[in-house]
């Protein structure tokens, strides 16, 4: 059992290094689509949005996910910030509180030095209000759910029995262990 | 066709709630000619009004009365307000379950026989045989309707079940199907056969999987033996100066107190709201609440080992495509002390859509960066399975009112404590690790170990005992202190087996059902 559980550390491990999902780690936000997005903001200054824009990056990276994208998450909170002074507050204390701990702006900082930021700032108001917006929010858009490869309702397209349910690349099971369709 | 009884009759039978343990009982006492009133707090939805929208139908039918936990446990910690994961609506859980539909083994009905003494753990041997449960058990499945009994064949396996059985035979692993599932392969009872949808856990919109709200609820419903009242939350159980139950109170829909008489009182909550139904009919004949002579009331609270293992597949898998629990590996559920710890645990596929993948994967605060980043990128490449195990029954995991903490109809609300024994981490370690080697034999680059969820199978906290000064309840559930007072639901579990418990609650339900007549007849009750 040691041995073993040895062996599945040593998996964790290398796993995160595996090659095929090599993560863009955040990174430099793309300036153009960025400033016509920003010109639209009402409660968000540009620099919130931008360093927003980052902290969602950071949090949940994905090669997939195009700036555009996360934006959702921005856009969402900059409406909810017109309507709620707390809430805009929360957000401004909040990115004065992440450059001071980046030591200058958080934008400028390192990828290192950014995850030590969040890291710090776990279960605060700031970081808890950029999480929540990105696991209730953002994850929850169809727009999200189409480019990750989640497809949402099925009911109303009759369901997954003729459309895929069995369709991934590995050995079809023994028909003992997974029998036929009532269809088929 | 649906009867009405009067509140002042009192030679009707009141079910508090109407979900595996309720609503079978319900209808299983309705045929045969036994009056019922069931009382359930939550609303009725047909398969017309589920949604396919996780979070929106979690909002639609889940228990989110105001509730406090404790202890060690993580989920005290991730999700403080929300212990548990059930539903507040007709058909109570059986809208949620996933289907799985498993026997316990011999050995689980006498643990302690089996296991011996374990440091901590407050194992008893349940008084009830395998044997005597056969017969119920033939008629659950029956009722039910499980795939692989009763000549009805097994679900035809998806991706995710793909993935489970190439990653079990390169195990080694010989016991890896489709499962026994209570989801129709075929046409069957008057219900449609699976369409493949995966959203079990929102409500089954073809109706295909098993559900007490549009199964046993309508059935009682034809006999004119039978009402049903949604949203009456049922507050107090009363009784009389002999000390026998007379009625309960309830707050209907409108918030008004309403007393309905009764000759007995069946409760099916679910194994949080029992005991603090119990505790909260507490009275000077009473003080410590019903059926708590023996102070067990509350105590030895389980909720399964579980855990979850997703893996980040080399290929696309899309296993959100049919259903949710679509296959199981059974060769670790057996008891077998030289992998360190008593009892066993079943592996089972379980897939999430996107939005609770991001809640559930790595719940909690520390829900967020590189990794979890990578693999929500990447849901269409990820495999789960769910790990239900046998956990150790503790006097200390338990049901208590706070008396701080106020419901919406000014009732204290049910504290959770729970801690890990050592066992149940020491499984969940072998169950991480074996789990990990099924998917990494498939084919996995990487894989998550999640913590459990809130709790899916509440278990325990009335639990039946031969002696009375053990339990709360009888082998039929009955009350050890009050002839005419009944434990229906998972509270009656003396312990938890490492199957999921709903063919069991449907089991002691019919059983139950036939003493509870048979009593009657004789007029003992």
């Amino acid at each position: 059992m040691n041995n073993f559980s040895l062996n599945r550390r040593a998996f964790l491990k290398s796993a995160g290094k595996a090659s095929g999902f090599v993560v863009l780690a955040g990174g430099v936000v793309q300036l153009t689509s960025f400033n016509a997005w920003a010109a639209k903001k009402t409660s968000l200054d540009s620099h919130s949005a931008k360093t927003m824009l980052l902290v969602v990056k950071d949090m949940f990276p994905a090669k997939r996910f195009s700036d555009n994208l996360y934006m959702i998450a921005i856009d969402s909170l900059d409406s909810k910030a017109e309507k709620d002074e707390s809430l805009k507050k929360t957000i401004t204390d909040g990115v004065l509180a992440f450059d001071k701990k980046a030591g200058g702006k958080y934008i400028k900082a390192s990828y290192k030095k950014r995850m030590a930021v969040l890291k710090s700032m776990e279960g605060q108001g700031f970081f808890n209000t950029m999480r929540g917006e990105m696991v209730n929010g953002f994850f929850n858009n169809k727009r999200v759910w189409d480019v990750a490869g989640w497809e949402g309702a099925a009911y109303d397209k009759g369901g997954y029995y003729l459309r895929g349910f069995q369709d991934a690349d590995w050995p079809q099971p023994s028909k003992k262990a997974s029998p036929k369709g009532w269809w088929e | 066709m649906s009867k009405k009884f009067d509140l002042n009759d009192d030679t009707v039978t009141v079910v508090i709630g109407s979900g595996a343990g309720g609503g079978t009982l319900s209808n299983e006492l309705a045929q045969k000619g036994v009056k019922v009133v069931c009382l359930e707090a939550g609303k009725r939805y047909t398969t017309d009004d589920f949604v396919n929208d996780e979070w929106a139908a979690f909002l639609q039918t889940a228990w989110l009365d105001k509730r406090t936990t404790s202890g060690s446990w993580r989920v005290a910690t991730d999700f403080p307000g929300l212990p548990s994961w059930i539903v507040k609506s007709v058909g109570g859980s059986t809208l949620h379950w996933a289907g799985a539909s498993l026997r316990f083994q011999e050995h689980e009905f006498k643990v302690k026989t089996e296991y011996g003494n374990i440091a901590g753990a407050n194992l008893l041997d349940w008084p009830i045989s395998l044997k005597e449960m056969e017969p119920y058990y033939d008629k659950a499945e029956d009722k039910i309707g499980v795939t692989r009994t009763n000549g009805i064949p097994g679900l035809p396996g998806n991706n995710n079940f793909k993935v489970l059985y190439d990653g079990a035979q390169k195990m080694g692993y010989k016991d890896c199907h489709t499962g026994r599932m209570g989801i129709n392969s075929m046409p069957r009872d008057g219900r449609n056969a699976c369409l493949q949808l995966g959203f079990c856990f929102q409500g089954c919109k073809s109706g295909a999987k098993w559900s007490a709200g549009y199964t046993e609820i309508p059935k009682a419903e034809k006999t004119g033996n039978f009402e049903l009242r949604t949203e009456a939350h049922v507050v107090q159980i009363t009784h009389n100066k002999s000390g026998k139950v007379d009625g309960v109170v309830y707050v209907d829909k409108d918030g008004n107190q309403q007393k309905q008489k009764a000759r007995i009182v069946a409760v099916a909550g679910n194994s949080i709201e029992t005991p603090r139904l119990l505790l909260m009919s507490n009275t000077s004949m009473y003080p410590d609440g019903l059926s708590n002579s023996a102070g067990q009331v509350g105590k030895n609270y389980m909720r399964h080992l579980t855990a979850s293992v997703y893996a980040l597949m080399d290929k696309p898998v899309n296993m959100h495509r049919g259903t949710t629990m679509a296959g199981i590996i059974t060769d670790e559920s057996v008891n077998d002390p030289s992998r360190g710890f008593v009892g066993g645990y079943e592996m089972e596929t379980l897939s999430l859509g996107l939005p609770f993948m991001a809640a559930f994967l790595v719940p909690g605060t520390t829900g967020y960066g590189a990794k979890m980043g990578k693999f929500l990128d990447n849901y269409d490449h990820m495999a789960g399975m769910w790990i239900v195990g046998e956990d150790m029954p503790q006097e200390s995991n338990r049901i208590t009112l706070n008396t701080d903490e106020k419901d919406q109809n000014g009732m204290p609300v049910p504290n959770v404590h729970f801690d890990d024994h050592d066992n149940d981490i020491k499984m969940r370690n072998h169950a991480f690790g074996k789990g990990t080697d099924v998917y990494k034999a498939a084919g996995a680059v990487d894989v998550y170990e999640t913590p459990p969820y809130p709790s899916t199978h509440n278990l325990g906290t009335c639990r039946m005992s031969e002696k009375a000064r053990d339990g709360v309840c009888d082998k039929n559930g009955k009350s050890h202190d009050i002839a005419n007072l009944f434990i229906s639901d998972g509270s009656q579990f003396t312990t938890g087996a490492s199957e999921n418990p709903t063919l069991t609650i449907v089991s002691l339900a019919i059983r139950q059902a036939e003493h509870i007549a048979k009593e009657m007849a004789k007029g003992t009750i």
